[in-house]
């Protein structure tokens, strides 16, 4: 008898017993993903992808476009948790000898995954969509509001000004990290940039004669449900 | 006057030796064991030629007619080399026919035939019909002009090309460790031709390597994905099943990129055969006394020279797929090559 | 020298007016110093970033499409940012827009929309670095440097973005790869893509010493 537990493994389904080759042809119905087709699974992308070498093998560009090409589902989900790993360095378009737009191309399949419902919301996209939901409000970010604004999301507790509500810098609850990333460059700052800088955190810079724009821009992000 | 020269074999590398011979004047024996010149392409039905996809009619045409209508060249349809005496400069030849000549040179040019599948029996051909060969779907092509499965006659959804059967195998013996050469690009050809006219059917290319060389990469390799969207997976197919549930194939392979086992639907499966030395290039080294490479069978030029159309033997010229895989158009330009040299060897004094 | 143009418009990004406040400034007085005119490109708004373009493709081509519409208007046909991530969206944004005419006819009919000047013409973009090293160039530098910045020791850090993707923008048509044309090429005027070297030779020119950065230098 066999108690190591082992034989249940005979029983999950290893065998690939079908393509699911819709899924391919919607992510190269997207303008950013076109280029997929042009692949030929060299993986100079893959060998030169910083996110690949120092971080996690599992985050392997050139596997999730030959996943995607066929239309393997099983497999991309089980990479949903590095796929979005992604920080946009660029080496692998730059680089690609086929002229895949590797970096546009991973994203338009991560796109098609939330669409399908295939991957559950990913941290980065998170960020992304804080990140245009302000670009839509103002037609500007500001630096400071951002970040502190992002920080308030993660649960942080920030102290606000009473008035305007918005996050007052390094008052409230702030993640060691960021001490240490800010500090060193405030003290060397010229007072008058930091008088900039809280003025705007207060009195977010905005785009003029943004806002007949801004619902042409709603209305298109809505269309692709980027922000859903 | 010049001695003649005997060419075995009316395929391209025979028709070009000797279409050179009767140009330059030379007396020339053609003989062809078939009924008719012009060799596989022709014989078989081929549809469309790599790499410069032209029809074998539109290729060999051309030099069929040249040589059948040039008086130096005595074309003998049904015929083939029995014996061979004598020295290089006088071979007194005997043919089946019970003629003899005597020749001062000899071009063979033998060719090659399609790998048997059958001799892969896990590949399922001859037991399912929607098991084919690529010679098959060139005929499918050819002669019929559509796409369609022969077990219903109903257009397939998928179609797999399975490449390397009969070739770089080391079970079928030492004789099939040889890469067929042209198989990458005709199934890149093939896969194209299926999705022009068919552009809904998908296309899966099952490969190891695709070895599509040199300026062959782009039309056969690049172009069947980029604007074809045919795709490309890598794994040999281990074995080929039948569901009688759906009525399809299912082909067994490894994904070796996802590196999972996986049995994949398919309505079509093109068995991409691999070439071997013909019988006639076996039986005729044996009888001219022509190195043979000790795995393949096939013939190896003289080691002292470095153009491959030269035999050990002197006065023997080799050319096409005699001595390896080879594409038609350098088998058409190796016959004329070695026809060219056939020629100055029996001493032929062309002035320009 | 002198290929991109003397006066071009200038797009600061949202950067350049918050926390990196100190190199907006420096940019504009370097520019003044070298004899060249950056025109400040009124009302433009935010290119995207990475986040956006991951979330809207339609979108961030608009956000870009909108800031070259405002530097035509005020006559420009080139774009000059000292952000690599800007002047990667215009990059971006101007090769999709060039390579796909139904890409830009969407574009151009969702600016009239939003009630912005349609795209006649679409303007291309240069990172500021590219912009000084070919207009000005280190002989300027070295003869316009008061004081020069001996003894600092400088690592010269160009950021992903600076170089890569070296074919967006004016130079690849995609379109699956077929043609001539369509094989991707390296804008003339661009930094060495793997070893960047326009910084170092203009802080060199400035009288700093580069020190042996590679290959960290593009990570």
């Amino acid at each position: 008898m066999d108690v190591s537990g082992d034989w249940n493994l005979i029983i999950l389904p290893r065998v690939i017993n079908d393509y699911d080759l819709d899924f391919a042809k919607e992510v190269m119905s997207l303008p950013e993903g076109k280029t997929m087709i042009q692949c030929y699974q060299c993986s100079y992308c893959t060998a030169s992808c910083p996110v690949h070498n120092y971080w996690d093998e599992r985050y392997n560009s050139r596997h999730f476009i030959h996943l995607a090409r066929l239309g393997l589902i099983d497999e991309l989900q089980k990479r949903a948790d590095v796929m979005w790993r992604c920080v946009s360095c660029h080496k692998c378009t730059h680089r690609c000898p086929k002229g895949v737009l590797v970096e546009e191309v991973l994203k338009a399949i991560l796109k098609t995954m939330a669409k399908k419902g295939l991957i559950d919301e990913y941290p980065s996209k998170k960020f992304d969509k804080f990140f245009t939901e302000s670009v839509l409000e103002y037609g500007r970010i500001e630096d400071g509001e951002l970040l502190f604004g992002w920080i308030e999301k993660q649960g942080y507790n920030v102290v606000k000004d009473p008035i305007l509500k918005k996050p007052i810098p390094f008052l409230g609850e702030t993640p060691e990290w960021l001490k240490q990333l800010v500090m060193k460059p405030i003290k060397s700052m010229n007072i008058s940039f930091l008088v900039l800088n809280a003025k705007h955190m207060l009195f977010h810079p905005r785009t003029k004669n943004w806002n007949k724009f801004k619902q042409v821009l709603r209305k298109v992000v809505q269309e692709e449900g980027g922000l859903t | 006057m010049a001695k003649s020269v005997l060419v075995i074999g009316g395929g391209p590398a025979g028709l070009g030796a000797a279409r050179i011979l009767g140009k330059l004047g030379i007396p020339t024996i053609l003989v062809e064991k078939e009924d008719r010149l012009g060799g596989n392409p022709i014989l078989n039905h081929y549809h469309t030629l790599i790499p410069r996809k032209l029809k074998p009619e539109q290729v060999l045409g051309p030099y069929i007619k040249e040589v059948e209508s040039n008086p130096n060249v005595q074309v003998k349809l049904k015929t083939e080399l029995t014996a061979c005496e004598g020295e290089p400069g006088s071979y007194k030849v005997t043919l089946s026919n019970g003629e003899t000549h005597e020749v001062g040179a000899i071009v063979v040019a033998k060719g090659f035939e399609h790998f048997d599948p059958r001799r892969k029996g896990e590949l399922g051909y001859g037991l399912y019909p929607d098991v084919i060969t690529n010679l098959e779907l060139e005929q499918m092509f050819s002669r019929e002009g559509r796409l369609y499965r022969p077990s219903n006659g109903q257009l397939p959804k998928r179609v797999a090309f399975v490449f390397c059967v009969g070739s770089r195998d080391r079970q079928l013996g030492v004789t099939n460790v040889h890469c067929c050469r042209y198989g990458c690009a005709l199934s890149g050809l093939q896969a194209m031709e299926i999705k022009q006219h068919y552009p809904d059917v998908d296309v899966f290319c099952y490969y190891m390597d695709v070895r599509t060389y040199g300026t062959w990469e782009y039309p056969f390799y690049w172009a069947p994905q980029e604007q074809y969207g045919v795709r490309y997976v890598r794994g040999r197919i281990a074995g080929i099943t039948y569901s009688p549930a759906d009525g399809r194939l299912r082909v067994k392979h490894e994904d070796t990129i996802v590196q999972r086992p996986a049995e994949v639907p398919m309505d079509l499966v093109v068995l991409v055969l691999g070439m071997e030395p013909s019988a006639g290039t076996k039986k005729v080294a044996k009888i001219l006394g022509l190195a043979q490479d000790p795995d393949s069978k096939f013939l190896v030029p003289s080691e002292e020279s470095g153009s491959n159309i030269i035999s050990n033997k002197p006065g023997i010229f080799i050319a096409g797929a005699c001595k390896g895989p080879i594409d038609i158009e350098s088998s058409l330009a190796e016959g004329e090559a070695a026809g060219a040299e056939a020629a100055a060897f029996v001493g032929a004094k062309v002035t320009v | 020298m002198g290929v991109i143009g003397k006066r071009v418009a200038y797009y600061p990004g949202c950067s350049l007016e918050g926390a990196t406040r100190a190199y907006d400034v420096s940019t504009r007085i370097v520019a003044r110093e070298l004899g060249l005119e950056l025109d400040y490109l009124e009302d433009y708004n935010c290119c995207g970033a990475m986040e956006s373009k991951n979330v809207t493709f339609m979108g961030t081509l608009l956000l870009n499409a909108r800031n070259m519409s405002l530097a035509r208007k005020q006559g420009h046909d080139v774009i000059v940012a000292p952000c690599n991530g800007c002047s990667f969206s215009l990059q971006r944004a101007e090769y999709f827009l060039q390579t796909d005419s139904k890409i830009f006819e969407r574009v151009n009919s969702l600016l009239k929309e939003g009630g912005v000047d349609l795209l006649d013409k679409i303007p291309e973009t240069y990172h500021i670095l590219e912009w000084f090293y070919h207009e000005a160039g280190p002989q300027k530098v070295k003869e316009k440097t008061k004081r020069p910045l001996r003894g600092l020791k400088v690592a010269n850090y160009y950021g992903c973005l600076y170089t890569r993707p070296h074919f967006y923008a004016r130079t690849y048509s995609h379109a699956g790869g077929q043609s001539e044309e369509a094989r991707p090429r390296r804008r003339e005027t661009a930094d060495d893509d793997e070893h960047p070297y326009y910084m170092n030779a203009l802080f060199e020119a400035a009288g700093a010493t580069s020190v042996e950065f590679e290959p960290m230098h593009t990570q």
